[in-house]
């Protein structure tokens, strides 16, 4: 489902990557164990179309999205790839619910208010459908950040240290959740994180070290 | 939900700064489409009022204030003239009529003006009640004056002293209603009109009570008005007529006559000429030969309008400077939103927002807040032309109607849209140029 083959990246001559290649099949997982400045975050934003690399050609599906441009690339983006952030955020004057037809609207979906509600009542949130995300907990925004990211029902989700500022208890049950409503929506999920509370948690695991952009 | 409802949403999220830039739009859009109609009702209705009038003759003073007494009704006479005056100035051939205006007194702080039938035919009248009148103290009233007092067909009122309220109360002598004229936007609307003879009636009666001289003052009247009627040669005719047909014996009734006219005065005289000559040699003539004052409607309209032209572009610049003002809200407004919500824009890339949509939607935020800016300062310098015209109304009798769209507003329309387009511009491009792995990453 997704490939991706002899990606590289440059920011500029001092600080370049070079990734291994990965290859993912419809709905299974991956994690991303790494230490910070490998580029785990780069990888991922080569991964989910918003960044070009220097070289190298990176699937999803039968789709090279390396080869797609402007407006169509930002359409399939939204069509299939769903992302969780460190830091979830979200569109600041619209609801819970808002911020998600929103994104249904993005993608070029049906604005399908049932669907919402199954996905909230899933994580948790159905209480808080006309809340504005500001007003939630951070365990309960983790969530809603959860819920922005599988509502599309994505053929792929990308998540970025989703755990990082979690406690223990927050940090397990996000992951749960997460994989639990990744395979619901039939999507693939790719967890970066220098989290190793995770590891446990997944079959599929590499490493990522930058020593090969260091011979270079 | 949507790009466009988003634009809204966003716009609405921030009651505080959007208000500001509102209100400051809003005002200063008030303000200049207020100055607009000002300007305009006053300078359509000025103009209005001195059609049909090349020149006005009245007493040595301001010219200004006797064109604004005698055309306009707003300012006080500037004093007397007199009528064997007047009335060998209508003998010269340059002046096709006169219309002479008698005026001082008031009923209910409406103007009761001397005058003959030519004054409301010159503002192309029509009797709505009744008729003119036919004999001293019969009045017809402007429709204005007929709502505000409710004077109706056969009343009767006094008139005072003065043109304001308060004035002496000429008791005794009633005037009676017998025409109602229908509402015309002119200046008659606000005015009683009767015959010169009602207003000399009642400053002169003790000195010439006696019902002869009434009938014998009438009698020359009526000959007079034929006189100011016909052109200035065929009056001239008429009289070399009348002294070669009278003899000796008649001589002395004319004297006694004479003696009336020498006593007569009238407040102003509405000129006609005949041609455009008049223009050039009338007027100067008056002022140097004569104890009386011509000044030329058309001439001080100019200079007065010049003058408010001065006091409404000092408003008119004071509101641009306004708008620009609440142009810089908005922009502030965008500008430092956009630095709280570059995420939130990354977000939107990030879920398949295209950078069209993104910009298209910034601007869309700035046309929201100058549109609706726009629509609200117009329903403010509506509420604020209804203000202006009550405050008119009772002041001068002048009715301000019509609060439609004009063309100036159009533009108004096109300056607020021009400022909303700007102020977005800066946060648009920064928004189309943004960086969403960087953003993302940052935050």
């Amino acid at each position: 489902m997704l490939n991706t083959q002899s990606v590289s990246f440059e920011y500029n001559q001092s600080n370049s990557f070079e990734f291994p290649d990965i290859e993912l099949s419809e709905g299974s997982n991956l994690l991303i164990l790494g230490e910070s400045g490998v580029g785990k975050t780069t990888l991922l934003h080569l991964i989910g179309g918003l960044l070009k690399p220097k070289t190298g050609k990176i699937s999803i599906g039968e789709t090279a999205i390396t080869a797609l441009k402007g407006k169509e690339l930002d359409r399939f983006r939204g069509a299939n790839v769903g992302m969780v952030f460190q830091r979830p955020h979200f569109i600041q004057s619209l609801s819970l619910a808002e911020n998600l037809q929103m994104i249904q609207f993005l993608a070029g979906k049906n604005q399908d208010l049932h669907r919402i509600k199954v996905v909230l009542d899933r994580l948790g949130l159905i209480s808080k459908l006309k809340e504005n995300p500001r007003n939630l907990s951070q365990g309960e925004q983790q969530r809603a950040a959860i819920a922005l990211a599988v509502i599309n029902k994505p053929r792929l989700i990308l998540a970025d240290e989703p755990t990082a500022a979690l406690d223990d208890k927050n940090c397990f049950r996000v992951v749960e959740l997460l994989k639990n409503l990744t395979k619901r929506s039939g999507s693939s999920l790719i967890i970066i994180t220098h989290d190793q509370r995770l590891k446990s948690e997944f079959a599929n695991s590499i490493n990522l070290t930058r020593t090969e952009s260091l011979i270079h | 939900m949507n790009i466009f409802k988003l634009g809204i949403k966003n716009v609405t999220a921030k009651p505080l700064s959007t208000g500001l830039s509102l209100l400051l739009l809003s005002l200063g859009v008030a303000l200049i489409s207020l100055m607009l109609h000002v300007d305009r009702h006053l300078k359509e209705q000025m103009s209005s009022n001195i059609r049909g009038i090349d020149m006005v003759v009245g007493a040595k003073g301001s010219p200004l204030q006797l064109i604004l007494s005698a055309v306009f009704q707003v300012d006080v006479p500037t004093g007397n003239i007199k009528l064997s005056e007047a009335n060998s100035l209508l003998r010269n051939r340059l002046i096709d009529y006169g219309i002479p205006l008698s005026y001082g007194d008031s009923y209910e702080s409406f103007r009761i003006v001397g005058t003959d039938e030519r004054y409301p035919e010159n503002y192309a009248m029509q009797l709505a009640k009744g008729s003119l009148w036919s004999q001293s103290m019969e009045v017809a009233i402007g429709a204005a004056v007929a709502e505000k007092t409710g004077l109706n067909l056969g009343d009767k009122f006094q008139g005072a002293h003065g043109l304001s309220e308060g004035g002496h109360v000429h008791e005794g002598q009633d005037y009676i209603v017998k025409g109602i004229f229908e509402p015309s936007g002119s200046v008659v609307d606000q005015l009683i009109l009767t015959n010169l003879q009602s207003v000399w009636d009642i400053h002169e009666s003790h000195a010439h009570d006696e019902e002869e001289n009434h009938e014998e003052s009438q009698k020359l009247k009526g000959e007079h008005e034929e006189h100011a009627a016909d052109s200035a040669d065929h009056t001239q005719k008429n009289d070399d007529h009348n002294h070669d047909e009278e003899g000796h014996g008649h001589e002395q009734e004319e004297g006694v006559e004479q003696d009336y006219e020498e006593d007569r005065e009238i407040t102003a005289l509405l000129v006609k000429f005949k041609n455009p000559l008049g223009l050039v040699q009338l007027p100067r003539m008056v002022n140097e030969n004569t104890n009386m004052q011509a000044a030329l409607p058309n001439y001080e309209l100019n200079k007065l309008f010049s003058l408010m032209g001065i006091a409404v572009t000092t408003m008119n610049i004071v509101a641009m400077i306004v708008i620009l003002v609440s142009g810089i809200s908005v922009f502030i407004s965008l500008y430092l939103s956009l630095r709280d919500r570059t995420y939130e824009m990354a977000l939107l890339r990030t879920y398949g927002a295209s950078r069209g949509q993104l910009l298209g939607m910034i601007f869309q935020e700035g046309l929201v807040v100058s549109i609706s800016g726009f629509v609200l300062g117009i329903a403010l310098s509506r509420i604020g032309l209804v203000a202006v015209s009550l405050l008119l109304k009772s002041e001068y009798h002048y009715d301000f109607l019509g609060g439609g769209l004009i063309w100036q507003e159009g533009i108004l329309m096109l300056i607020t849209l021009l400022i909303g387009f700007f102020a977005a511009l800066i946060p648009a491009i920064t928004v189309y140029k943004i960086d969403i792995s960087k953003s993302l990453s940052d935050a």
